[in-house]
C-alpha cells in the first residue's frame, strides 16, 4: 500500500537522559545564579506590578469613580479581566488533571508550570471582584457566618454567590493539587545544593517524604482522585462564571449555550497562555530537551479544537438570535456586529476564529515563532471576547434613553497591566525557586517511546 | 524491640521489578521499596491491594454535598426566609452549584489530609534518605529478616543476580518508622519550649485584661467607620451645590407625585365652571369612613373660617376677617362637586388654595361632608347622636 | 482470511432473533398506528432520529479514535465501523420520514409565523429550503460514513491509524458540528416553533455520544462473550469503557442542567413554555425519570472501580442508558406534538423494536466484513 502509516512517536524527552540527568538539569535553575535575562524580565514585571499596586491604592483610597463605569455599564474592565484570568487558569487544570485521566504522557513536562500558572491566574482573577467591591475590607461579608444581623445569611440563590464558592474552591483545590504534586520534588531538591535556609525551607515543606513505595502507592491514588475531582471542578468554575451572565435576562448574556461555550473559551485562552509561557520559558530557562514538539504539537491541536468550538458558539448565538424572532435578541446581535463597538467583535473573530485556523497545517505548528504570534493573538482575542460579551451587551440595553458608551480610564488600564505584572512576577519567582518540571513524573516517562523496559511479566 | 532488615540498591527500575518478583516467588517478606518516582507496575509486582483512600474521598464528598444542601436550605428557607426575585424557598436548581463545590472541596481536602495522616507526613518532619540517591536515580528494596531461618546469604545472592549494586544489613528500632528517627529528640525539645512560651504569653495577656482598669464611659475606637457617620446635608442647612444655596429645593415645575393626576385648569372662575362640568366625585357617598374622613378634614382645615356648620361664622371671621359665604345656603348648594373641588384646589376671592395641604382624596371627602351639611337629614347616619 | 471462518462469529441465531424482533415490532406498530393514527408520525420521527444518531455515534467514535491516537480502543474498531455502516440506510429512512411528515410541523400550516420579527424563521423554515437542507445533511453524513468506514478498515488492516484517516476524521468533526446542530434544531426544536435554546444542539450531541458509548459497551461485552473479541478485551479496556460511560453520562447531565437551570432561573415565558408542558401531568414522572435513568443510576452504580470492570454491570447500565436515550428523545418530540397525554403503547414499543431489529440486521453484515479484514478475524 502506498499509504503512509503515522510514524511511531519520537521520545517525549529528547537527548537520551538518565534519571540523574533529569534531576540535575531541572534543579539547575534553582541552584545557579539567575541569568541576566531572568533579572531583566523580573525587573520589568515587578515594575509593572508596582504600577498596578499604585493604581489599586489610588482607586481604593479615592473610590470606584476613578474608573470609567457609569450607571448603564456597571461591569466593564474589572469583570472582563476577572473572566479573562479565570479562563487562563483553566488550561493548567486541564493539562494536569484531564490529561492525567486520559493518560496523555506528554503532559508530564508541562503540568507543573501549567498548575502554577493556574494558581497565579486565579489569584489575579480573584483580585478584580475584590477591588470592584470598592471597600475590599468588607469582603468577608460574602462568607456565610453567624452574625448579629438576624442572622441574615448571604443570598444562596445569587449567581455571584456561587462564584465566590466556585472560585475559592478552585483556588483551594488547585493549590492542594499543585502542592501534593510538588512534595516528592521538594524532597529531591532539599537534598541538593548548598546547605542553608533554602534547603531547610524545602525540607520543611517536603513533609518528611522518604520515597517509600507505601506512600507512593497511596500518593498515586490520591493524585488520581484529585485529578478526578479537579476535572469536573474546572468545568464547573467557568460554568458558574458564565451563570453570572446567563442568569440575567439581558440579550447576549442570557443564552443556554453560554456555560459550555465559556468552558471551551476558557480552555482555549488557557492553552494559548500555556503555549505563550512554554515557548518563552523553554528558551529562557534552557529546557528545550524537555519541552519538545511532542508537547507543543498537541497543545496547538487543542488550541485549534477549542478555538473552533468557540467559533461554532459564536455562530450558534448569532443564528439563534435571528431565529428566535425576539426583537431584543436580534438587536443585540446586530449591535455586536455593526454597533459602535463593532470593531471589538471583528477583532475577536479575527483573533479567535480566523488566526487559529492556521494551526491546521503542520508546517505552521512546527514554526515556533509563528505559533507564538498566533497564541498571543488568541490571548488578545479572548480578552476582547469577554469585553464584547460584558460591555457591548450592557451599553445598549432595553431602555434607549440609558444607552451610553464606556471608555476605560488610565487607572483601569494600569490595573490590567498590573495584573499581568503580578502574574509574570509570580511565574518568574516560581521558575527560580521551585522545580519547574515534575521531576518524578518525567523520570517515569523517560523510557516512553523507546523500548518499554518497565513491561515485565509478573508471575 | 529491634528488627533486622536487608537493603538492596538498584539502578534500573526493570531490575527492581524483576528482583521484587523473584523475592516474592522465593517467599521472603518485602517490607518496603524506596524509589525516586512511582514505578509503573510495582504495586502489582508487590501484590499490594489498592488503597482504601478512595472510600475516604467518596465519604468526604458525600458529606460535603449533604452539608451544603442542608445549609443552603436551612439558611434560605428556615433561619431567615428571604424572598429574592420571587424564587421559591426551596430553590434546588439554584443550590446545585454550591452543593457541587462543597462536595469537591470536602472530598479534595479530606483525601489529602487522610493521606498525610496515614503516610505520617507533616510539615517540618525530618528525613534522611534511606540510601544516598534514593531521591535521584536509586531504588532501595527493603527485605525484612523475619526469623532465624532467614538466609541472608541466599537473599544477597539472588539480589546480586538481579543487578543489585549494593546490599547492606541494618538494625531498626521497631517503632521508629524507617528513617524518620533522625533529629527527633531535638525537635520535640524545641517544640516543648515553644509551647511553654506560648502558654506564658497567654497567661500574661489574660492577666493584663483583668488587671488593667477600663474606662466604661469612653466609646470604643472606631475601625473603618465607613458610612456610620453620614455626611448628608440636613434639609435646613446651607448648600453650596445649588444656585440659591438652599438644601430644600422645590420640585421642578409641573412635577406630579406618583398616583397624582394633572388638573388641566387655571385659577379662574371660567375654569371653575368648566371643572364643575367635567369633574365628578370619585368617592362613593355611601362608603364607610369616607364621610367621617371628610368631617375630620373639615374640622381641621375649614372650621376656622367657615365655622363648624358651614355658616361662615368661624373664629377667624368673627375676629374681623371678611366672612366667607355660607356653605349651606345660596350659591354653594347649586355648585356641582367639580366646581367646589376647583375652588378648594385653587382658592377663590379671600380663600387661599388648599392643594398643598389637602390630598385630592381629602378634598373629595370634604365635599361629601359639605353636601351632608347642606342636607341635614341625611347628614347624621342612623344610630349616632347629633 | 477465509470468509467462512469470519462469518461463524455471528451466529444465525442472532439473525433469526433480529428478524423476529423486527417483524413483531412492525406488526405492533401497525396495530398501534391503526388505533392511534396521531402517534404514527411522531414515533417514526423518534426512531428515525435515534437510528441516524446510532450511525453518527459510530462515526464520532471513529473520529475520536483517529484523532486522539488512542491505542486501547483499537480492539472495538469493528463495532464502530458496524455502527457507522448503518448510517446511509438510516439516513434514507429518515429522509423519507421527514419529507412525508413535513405537514406535521406546526410552522407548515398557513397562518403560522406571521409576526414581523419572525422574518428569519419564515425564510429558514420555508418547506422547500427545509427539504433541501435535510437532504444535504443526510447525504453528507452518508458519504462520510462510507468513506470513514473504509478508511477505518484500512487502518485496522495496516495495524495503525493512517494520516488520510485522521484528515477525514478532522473534516468530519467540522462538518458534523455544523450540520448536526442545525439538523437537531430543524427536525426537533422546530416542532415547537416559538421556542429556542442555543444549547439544544449540544444537548443532542451529548445524548448521541452517551448512547453511542452505551451501544459500543454493550456490543463489546456481547462480542467478548460471543467470541471475536474474547482475547482483545481485558479488564483494563472494560474499565476504560466504564469510565467513558460515566463521564459521558455526567456530560449529558451537565448540559441538561445548564439548559434547564438557566430557563428556570430567568423564567421568561417564551423559554419556559418548553418545560412548562413537560413538568406537568403525566409527562412529569417521565421528565424526572429521564434524569434518574440517564444520570443518577449510572453515576451511583459506576462510581466504584469494581463496577466499571464488571461485564454484567456494564451491560445493564448500557441497556438502561439506551432506554434513557429513547426516553430523552421521546420527551423532546411527543409533548410538542401531542401535548395532552403521555403514553407508552403499541406504537412506541413496536417502532422501537422494528428499529432495533433493522439496525441489528444492517449492523451484522458490516461487522462481519470488518472482522474479516481485521487481524482478529
Amino acid at each position: 500500500m502506498a499509504e503512509a502509516r503515522l510514524a511511531s512517536p519520537p521520545p517525549l524527552v529528547a537527548g537520551d537522559k538518565s534519571p540523574a540527568d533529569v534531576t540535575r538539569e531541572i534543579c539547575a535553575p534553582m541552584e545557579r545564579r539567575p541569568s541576566g535575562l531572568w533579572w531583566s524580565a523580573f525587573l520589568v514585571s515587578a515594575s509593572v506590578l508596582a504600577l498596578g499596586v499604585a493604581a489599586v491604592a489610588y482607586e481604593i483610597s479615592t473610590g470606584i469613580g476613578t474608573w470609567g463605569l457609569n450607571r448603564t455599564v456597571g461591569w466593564a474592565f474589572d469583570i472582563t479581566n476577572f473572566v479573562f484570568w479565570i479562563g487562563i487558569g483553566h488550561a493548567g487544570t486541564l493539562i494536569s488533571a484531564i490529561l492525567l485521566l486520559f493518560r496523555q504522557k506528554w503532559r508530564t513536562s508541562v503540568n507543573r508550570s501549567a498548575e502554577a500558572m493556574t494558581i497565579f491566574a486565579v489569584v489575579c482573577a480573584g483580585l478584580f471582584p475584590l477591588i470592584h467591591m470598592g471597600r475590599p475590607w468588607m469582603a468577608y461579608w460574602v462568607v456565610p457566618y453567624p452574625n448579629y444581623r438576624g442572622p441574615l445569611w448571604i443570598n444562596f440563590r445569587s449567581a455571584l454567590m456561587w462564584d465566590v464558592f466556585a472560585i475559592s474552591t478552585y483556588l483551594a483545590i488547585s493549590l492542594v493539587f499543585w502542592y501534593v504534586g510538588l512534595i516528592p520534588d521538594l524532597a529531591t531538591a532539599s537534598t541538593r545544593g548548598k546547605p542553608g535556609w533554602r534547603r531547610r525551607l524545602l525540607g520543611f515543606f517536603s513533609l518528611g517524604w522518604d520515597g517509600s513505595y507505601r506512600t507512593w502507592h497511596r500518593y498515586e491514588l490520591v493524585y488520581l482522585l484529585l485529578a478526578g475531582l479537579a476535572t469536573p471542578l474546572v468545568l464547573s468554575v467557568h460554568t458558574v462564571v458564565s451563570f453570572d451572565f446567563a442568569t440575567a435576562v439581558l440579550p447576549g448574556w442570557h443564552t443556554t449555550v453560554l456555560p459550555p461555550y465559556f468552558v471551551a473559551g476558557a480552555i482555549f485562552s488557557g492553552m494559548a497562555m500555556v503555549l505563550t509561557l512554554m515557548l518563552i520559558a523553554r528558551k529562557v530557562m534552557h529546557l528545550e530537551d524537555y519541552i519538545t514538539h511532542r508537547h507543543i504539537d498537541p497543545m496547538c491541536k487543542l488550541t485549534l479544537l477549542t478555538g473552533s468550538m468557540v467559533g461554532l458558539a459564536y455562530l450558534v448565538e448569532f443564528f439563534t438570535a435571528l431565529y428566535s424572532g425576539n426583537e431584543y435578541e436580534q438587536f443585540g446581535a446586530s449591535n455586536r456586529l455593526w454597533g459602535p463597538y463593532g470593531w471589538c467583535y471583528w477583532l475577536m473573530i479575527g483573533c479567535n476564529v480566523a488566526a487559529p485556523q492556521l494551526l491546521w497545517f503542520r508546517w505552521v505548528r512546527r514554526r515556533l515563532p509563528l505559533v507564538l504570534v498566533i497564541v498571543i493573538l488568541v490571548n488578545v482575542g479572548m480578552w476582547f471576547e469577554r469585553f464584547v460579551i460584558i460591555v457591548v451587551s450592557l451599553h445598549r440595553d432595553f431602555l434607549p434613553s440609558s444607552w451610553t458608551m464606556y471608555v476605560p480610564t488610565s487607572v483601569e488600564i494600569a490595573i490590567l497591566a498590573g495584573s499581568f505584572g503580578l502574574f509574570f512576577t509570580c511565574f518568574l519567582l516560581f521558575c527560580r525557586f521551585l522545580p519547574m518540571i515534575a521531576i518524578g513524573e518525567v523520570k517515569g516517562v523517560l523510557g516512553h517511546g523507546q523500548t518499554d523496559c518497565a513491561e515485565v511479566t509478573i508471575p | 524491640m529491634t528488627r533486622r532488615v536487608l537493603i538492596a540498591v538498584f539502578q534500573q527500575d526493570s531490575d527492581l521489578l524483576r528482583a521484587v518478583a523473584a523475592v516474592r516467588a522465593a517467599g521472603w517478606k518485602i517490607d518496603d521499596v524506596y524509589a525516586p518516582y512511582a514505578v509503573h507496575g510495582l504495586d502489582r509486582a508487590l501484590g499490594w491491594r489498592p488503597s482504601r483512600l478512595s472510600w475516604v474521598c467518596a465519604a468526604c464528598g458525600l458529606a460535603g454535598a449533604a452539608f451544603m444542601l442542608w445549609f443552603q436550605q436551612w439558611t434560605s428557607a428556615v433561619s431567615w426566609p428571604l424572598n429574592v426575585g420571587g424564587k421559591p424557598w426551596n430553590s434546588l436548581p439554584a443550590f446545585v452549584p454550591i452543593i457541587f463545590e462543597g462536595m469537591v472541596l470536602a472530598a479534595g481536602l479530606g483525601t489529602v489530609l487522610a493521606l498525610f495522616l496515614v503516610a505520617r507526613l507533616r510539615p517540618g518532619k525530618k528525613t534522611l534518605p534511606i540510601v544516598p540517591g534514593v531521591f535521584d536515580d536509586r531504588f532501595a528494596l527493603v527485605i525484612e529478616e523475619t526469623d532465624a531461618t532467614f538466609d541472608a546469604a541466599a537473599v544477597s545472592e539472588l539480589l546480586r543476580n538481579h543487578h543489585a549494586v549494593e546490599i547492606e544489613e541494618r538494625v531498626w528500632e521497631a517503632d521508629s518508622c524507617s528513617t524518620g528517627a533522625a533529629g527527633g529528640a531535638a525537635g520535640s525539645r524545641s517544640r516543648r519550649r515553644l509551647n511553654y512560651l506560648l502558654l506564658l504569653v497567654l497567661i500574661v495577656l489574660v492577666a493584663a485584661n483583668m488587671l488593667v482598669p477600663r474606662n466604661q464611659a469612653q466609646p470604643n475606637r472606631e475601625f473603618l467607620p465607613d458610612m456610620a457617620h453620614s455626611p448628608a446635608y440636613t434639609s435646613e442647612s446651607a448648600n453650596p451645590n445649588f444656585a440659591d444655596g438652599e438644601t430644600l429645593q422645590p420640585p421642578v415645575l409641573g412635577t406630579l407625585a406618583q398616583g397624582q393626576r394633572r388638573l388641566p385648569y387655571a385659577a379662574t372662575d371660567a375654569d371653575a365652571l368648566l371643572a364643575g362640568q367635567e369633574l365628578h366625585n370619585p368617592l362613593p357617598a355611601g362608603q364607610a369612613g369616607v364621610r367621617e374622613r371628610g368631617a375630620v378634614v373639615f374640622q381641621n382645615f375649614c372650621t376656622p373660617c367657615h365655622g363648624g356648620g358651614g355658616l361662615g361664622d368661624g373664629p377667624v371671621a368673627l375676629r374681623g376677617y371678611p366672612a366667607p359665604p355660607s356653605l349651606v345656603t345660596g350659591n354653594s348648594t347649586k355648585m356641582p362637586d367639580g366646581q367646589l373641588f376647583h375652588i378648594i384646589t385653587y382658592g377663590r376671592a379671600n380663600m387661599p388654595p388648599q392643594a398643598g395641604l389637602l390630598s385630592p382624596e381629602d378634598r373629595w371627602a370634604v365635599i361629601l361632608h359639605i353636601r351632608s351639611l347642606q342636607t341635614p337629614n341625611t347628614s347624621i347616619p342612623a344610630g349616632t347622636k347629633p | 482470511m477465509n470468509p467462512k471462518t469470519a462469518g461463524r462469529y455471528v451466529s444465525p441465531k442472532a439473525v433469526r432473533w433480529l428478524w423476529t424482533l423486527a417483524v413483531l415490532g412492525g406488526a405492533a406498530f401497525v396495530v398501534g398506528a391503526a388505533l392511534q393514527p396521531q402517534r404514527l408520525w411522531p414515533n417514526l420521527l423518534l426512531v428515525g432520529f435515534l437510528s441516524v444518531g446510532f450511525g453518527l455515534g459510530g462515526l464520532l467514535l471513529i473520529a475520536f479514535h483517529d484523532l486522539t491516537g488512542a491505542r486501547w480502543s483499537s480492539a472495538f474498531g469493528c463495532i464502530r465501523e458496524g455502527m457507522a455502516a448503518t448510517l446511509p440506510w438510516a439516513a434514507l429512512a429518515m429522509a423519507v420520514i421527514l419529507v412525508a411528515g413535513l405537514c406535521s410541523y406546526p410552522w407548515s400550516r398557513t397562518g403560522a409565523l406571521t409576526e414581523e420579527t419572525a422574518w428569519f424563521k419564515r425564510w429558514w423554515l420555508e418547506p422547500g429550503f427545509f427539504t433541501a437542507r435535510l437532504v444535504a445533511y443526510l447525504a453528507i453524513w452518508a458519504v462520510f460514513a462510507a468513506a470513514m468506514v473504509r478508511a477505518s478498515r484500512r487502518a485496522t488492516a495496516l495495524g495503525g491509524p493512517t494520516r488520510a484517516g485522521a484528515r477525514l476524521s478532522a473534516a468530519f468533526l467540522v462538518v458534523f458540528s455544523l450540520t448536526f446542530w442545525l439538523a437537531s434544531s430543524d427536525w426537533i426544536m422546530s416542532l415547537q416553533p416559538d421556542w429556542y435554546s442555543t444549547a439544544f444542539g449540544v444537548y443532542n450531541f451529548s445524548g448521541v455520544l452517551l448512547a453511542a458509548q452505551a451501544a459500543v459497551t454493550l456490543l463489546t461485552v456481547a462480542l467478548r462473550a460471543a467470541g471475536p473479541l474474547k482475547n482483545a478485551v481485558g479488564r483494563d479496556q472494560l474499565h476504560d469503557l466504564g469510565t467513558l460511560l460515566l463521564s459521558f453520562s455526567c456530560f449529558w447531565m451537565y448540559i441538561w442542567f445548564c439548559q434547564y437551570m438557566l430557563i428556570w432561573y430567568t423564567n421568561m415565558p417564551e423559554e419556559t413554555s418548553h418545560y412548562a408542558s413537560r413538568v406537568r401531568g403525566l409527562w412529569a414522572p417521565l421528565f424526572y425519570a429521564n434524569i434518574v435513568i440517564n444520570w443518577a443510576i449510572p453515576f451511583a452504580v459506576l462510581l466504584p472501580r469494581a463496577a466499571k470492570t464488571n461485564a454484567g454491570t456494564l451491560v445493564k447500565i448500557s441497556l438502561l442508558l439506551l432506554a434513557g436515550r429513547w426516553l430523552d428523545v421521546y420527551l423532546m418530540i411527543l409533548p410538542s406534538i401531542n401535548a395532552d397525554a403521555s403514553l407508552i403503547g403499541f406504537c412506541e414499543i413496536g417502532s422501537m423494536a422494528l428499529a432495533v431489529g433493522a439496525l441489528g440486521l444492517l449492523f451484522l453484515p458490516a461487522l462481519r466484513k470488518s472482522l474479516r479484514l481485521s487481524p482478529l478475524g
